[in-house]
């Protein structure tokens, strides 16, 4: 039997697919340059605190163990006003919630499950922190990445099409507290946070005692959408 | 044929393997919706979990037996069992509502293909006269598997999670579809399709790389580069993997197509399937699957808060009933319908396919919300405990169903039906009155126990009015039409009981006061309000218990007044 040039084609066109795949695999490198860690992770604080959005998410895959916890906060912040916008799921004993939360001038509004309207909430009884927290430069998000204990370079990554550069720590239960209320105080909480070329934070990877017991969850955070048009008002 | 038994054994565990996992999704659902990200509140958009696999079995099972016809038991048995195994791995990968959705839709037609392949197995073993015993085996290992099911699924989460019930079943189909196909007769010796296995199971892996985006891979400087979506999507699928994955799948397909035979018996033959898909009435089950899967669309897009039916949910139902204008023109004119013509002459017969219709939906209602009531009230720490609430009512069905066959050989078929149904209707009510900690107490038990055995006591006679009224050669079509129309009467009536139940209980309730007030003003979170809150999720289980109650009902009253009198046969 001998192989016609359209049995080479179909052959051909079946293994295309499989050529492909492989030459996709290559590319991408790595930018290096010499900034300190502390250096890196002042700029990373300065172009959060200084664009006047950000998108988040803030999500665990961990199951709370007694059926009540935050799993996920996905939102838009702004700085001037501080608000935040966005859906917080959360367990509510063993039932999971999407609750549509508003911050803004310090009140907290919600949407919580079964009801029509937005209500305000202390979100301290809920066990949750007020998102609008999120935004401030000395308590928020931001403060986490130079409160970072021994950070130090430790490898590139990928973060979608950008390449990144991973600085790793540890960060105070205290610290950690005002973002998760649940943490325990007296923990020490292993960090990774993920800085691209524009000297932005991409993502940001906590773990430690977050429930309660000694067992280590992980809080992932994301942050991209930096400096977007967004008025936040009250619903 | 060789060792034709050991075929059937191996069928008829097919079977009850597929029917185990219809229902085996009604433990883990409150999981399955927080994995997707849905909300508690979001039932409706939760039904299509269920209602996909019912719409695959309910689209394929009158099809399948005329494919079988054609191309033979065996290789229509070992693709079935490969549909159900590929469903099972989408299943267990899905990473998004739809996903997960079209992956039950893909086991459902797996499953569907099976129960029919198996009862023409049995018409071709057995002789007409001797067929009553194996048919009724084959019907009981499929309700034997619709009750083992939920339990199957408690043993899995005991140790796993609710994605492991998939990764099993997708092991176990590979299994029995290996088993069947060594059965089969091996015609002359021509090489294996080794290109076509090797596209398949490159296919398989990418699949599964892009579904579920391992974190070391996309976070990888080096391998992470294909799993990026192009430009501003987000679709995993529209990625350089995500294309290279579509570019796979279609050269395997014209791989299938056009590569010639020399270079071996190839991996399926593709054309050989669409053809006979073609003479086995494919518009008439597309039809039909169109009129369901609009009826699943119309109320899975509701948003219970406002209206029943969302602003697209009429025109979803505008296309149902189109279609089924379509299809019953079609059945019309074709001159091999999927629903073969003047197979229910008789009023009864129509009575006992309604009566299905209606079993189904309130059968669903209490096996997908029962489970869920518990979750919400007493063990919201443990799904497994919640769902082992459901054994009572699941061992008390089957003992019914065996009380049901005694005692509709002395009693007329459609007064033991009728009372059968009414009883689980008294259980629904009473379901229907539960509170936050009923399910503590021992009367809890006994209400599920009696609901069960109603249900139980329906089946037989429903069954033996069917096979009453109709010609003893179409038998195996109008049972298997029989088990579609319950299948139709759960896929119709999870949708629609639970964006009722939710409507209603919006509409009753309006709003529940704001925590401010409920508090006392200085406080937003008490036990109060969270009690309020559960209260809230209780009363739209309720508001579906109720529906269930009005469908038995129904049920009971078409039984009684429809099924007449049994011609005796003795």
């Amino acid at each position: 039997m001998t192989t016609s040039p359209a049995r080479r084609a179909l052959i051909a066109l079946a293994l295309a697919p499989v050529t492909a795949l492989a030459l996709t695999g290559c590319g991408g490198s790595a930018g290096d340059d010499n900034t300190s860690p502390a250096d890196a992770l002042a700029a990373a604080k300065k172009a959060m605190d200084s664009a006047s959005s950000w998108h988040m998410t803030l999500s665990t895959k961990s199951q709370p163990p007694d059926g009540n916890g935050v799993l996920k906060a996905d939102g838009v912040g702004t700085h001037d006003p501080e608000a935040w916008k966005g859906d917080v799921e959360a367990m509510i004993k063993g039932l999971h919630a999407n609750v549509p939360i508003t911050a803004i001038d310090g009140k907290v509004y919600a949407k919580l499950p079964f009801t029509l309207k937005y209500t305000t909430i202390e979100p301290s009884e809920y066990g949750a922190p007020d998102p609008a927290d999120f935004m401030d430069p000395d308590t928020g998000l931001s403060a986490l990445l130079t409160q970072l204990d021994g950070a130090r370079k430790t490898d590139t990554a990928r973060a979608g099409d950008q390449i990144v550069t991973t600085y790793a720590g540890t960060l105070d239960g205290s610290t950690v507290r005002k973002i998760i209320p649940s943490a325990s105080s007296s923990g020490t909480f292993e960090t990774t946070v993920n800085i691209n070329k524009d000297h932005q934070v991409t993502s940001v990877s906590v773990t430690g005692p977050f429930f309660s017991g000694d067992d280590a969850v992980t809080y992932d955070l994301t942050v991209d959408d930096y400096g977007q048009d967004v008025k936040i008002t009250a619903p | 044929m060789t060792r034709p038994r050991g075929l059937l054994t191996l069928a008829s565990v097919a079977v009850a393997f597929a029917a185990a996992d219809t229902y085996v999704v009604v433990l883990c659902l409150p999981d399955m919706m927080g994995s997707v990200g849905l909300s508690i509140d979001e039932l409706q958009r939760a039904a299509p979990i269920l209602s996909g696999f019912l719409l695959g079995y309910v689209a394929m099972l009158p099809l399948i037996g005329r494919i079988a016809d054609m191309r033979g038991r065996l290789p229509v048995l070992t693709a079935s069992l490969v549909l159900f195994a590929l469903g099972s791995l989408v299943t267990a990968a899905s990473y998004d509502l739809g996903s997960l959705v079209a992956g039950r839709f893909l086991q459902g037609v797996g499953g569907g293909g099976l129960v029919p392949v198996t009862l023409a197995l049995v018409a071709d073993l057995y002789p007409v006269e001797r067929r009553s015993v194996p048919l009724g085996v084959v019907n009981g290992v499929q309700e034997f598997g619709s009750v083992v099911g939920p339990l199957y699924g408690a043993l899995i989460l005991a140790i796993g999670d609710w994605r492991d019930i998939f990764w099993v079943n997708l092991a176990v189909a590979a299994a029995l579809a290996v088993a069947v196909d060594l059965r089969a007769p091996r015609t002359g010796r021509r090489r294996p399709d080794w290109i076509g296995a090797v596209l398949f199971l490159a296919l398989v892996g990418a699949v599964l790389l892009v579904m579920r985006q391992p974190a070391g891979l996309i976070t990888s400087v080096r391998w992470g580069a294909p799993f990026v979506p192009f430009g501003e999507s987000t679709s995993v699928w529209w990625s350089p993997l995500g294309v290279a994955t579509t570019v796979l799948g279609i050269a395997l397909v014209l791989w299938l197509l056009l590569a010639p035979q020399a270079y071996g018996r190839h991996l399926v033959d593709l054309r050989g399937w669409w053809a006979s898909t073609r003479q086995a009435d494919l518009p008439g089950a597309v039809l039909l699957a169109i009129v369901l899967g609009g009826v699943i669309l119309a109320f899975a897009t509701a948003d219970p808060q406002v209206q029943v039916f969302s602003a697209a949910g009429p025109w979803y139902l505008a296309v149902s009933a189109l279609a089924l204008v379509g299809f019953v023109v079609h059945a019309r004119r074709t001159p091999r319908p999927l629903v073969p013509r003047g197979a229910f002459r008789g009023h009864p017969a129509v009575a006992a396919m309604i009566v299905s219709l209606f079993v189904g939906a309130a059968l669903i209602a209490a096996l997908t919300d029962i489970p869920i009531f518990a979750r919400a009230t007493v063990y919201s720490d443990s799904q497994l405990r919640a769902a082992l609430v459901l054994v009572e009512f699941l061992v008390a069905l089957p003992i019914g169903a065996v009380a049901g066959g005694l005692l509709a050989r002395r009693l007329p078929n459609g007064l033991v039906a009728a009372a059968g149904l009414a009883v689980a209707a008294i259980g629904f009510v009473l379901m229907a009155g539960w509170g936050q900690d009923t399910l503590h107490h021992l009367s809890a038990s006994a209400v599920l126990a009696v609901t069960g055995l109603g249900f139980g006591l329906a089946l037989a006679p429903v069954n033996a009015t069917l096979l009453a009224h109709t010609a003893p050669e179409s038998h195996g079509v109008t049972s298997a039409l029989l088990v579609v129309a319950r299948m139709v009467g759960m896929l119709v009536g999870i949708s629609a009981l639970t964006t009722i139940g939710l409507r209603r209980y919006y509409a009753v309730e309006a709003d529940i006061a704001s925590p401010h007030d409920v508090c006392g003003g200085l406080s937003t979170r008490c036990s109060a309000y969270t009690d309020l809150l559960q209260h809230a999720a209780i009363e739209q289980l309720q508001a579906v218990f109720l529906g269930a109650a009005v469908c038995a009902l129904i049920g009971a009253a078409v039984a009684g007044f429809g099924f007449g009198r049994t011609p005796r046969t003795h």
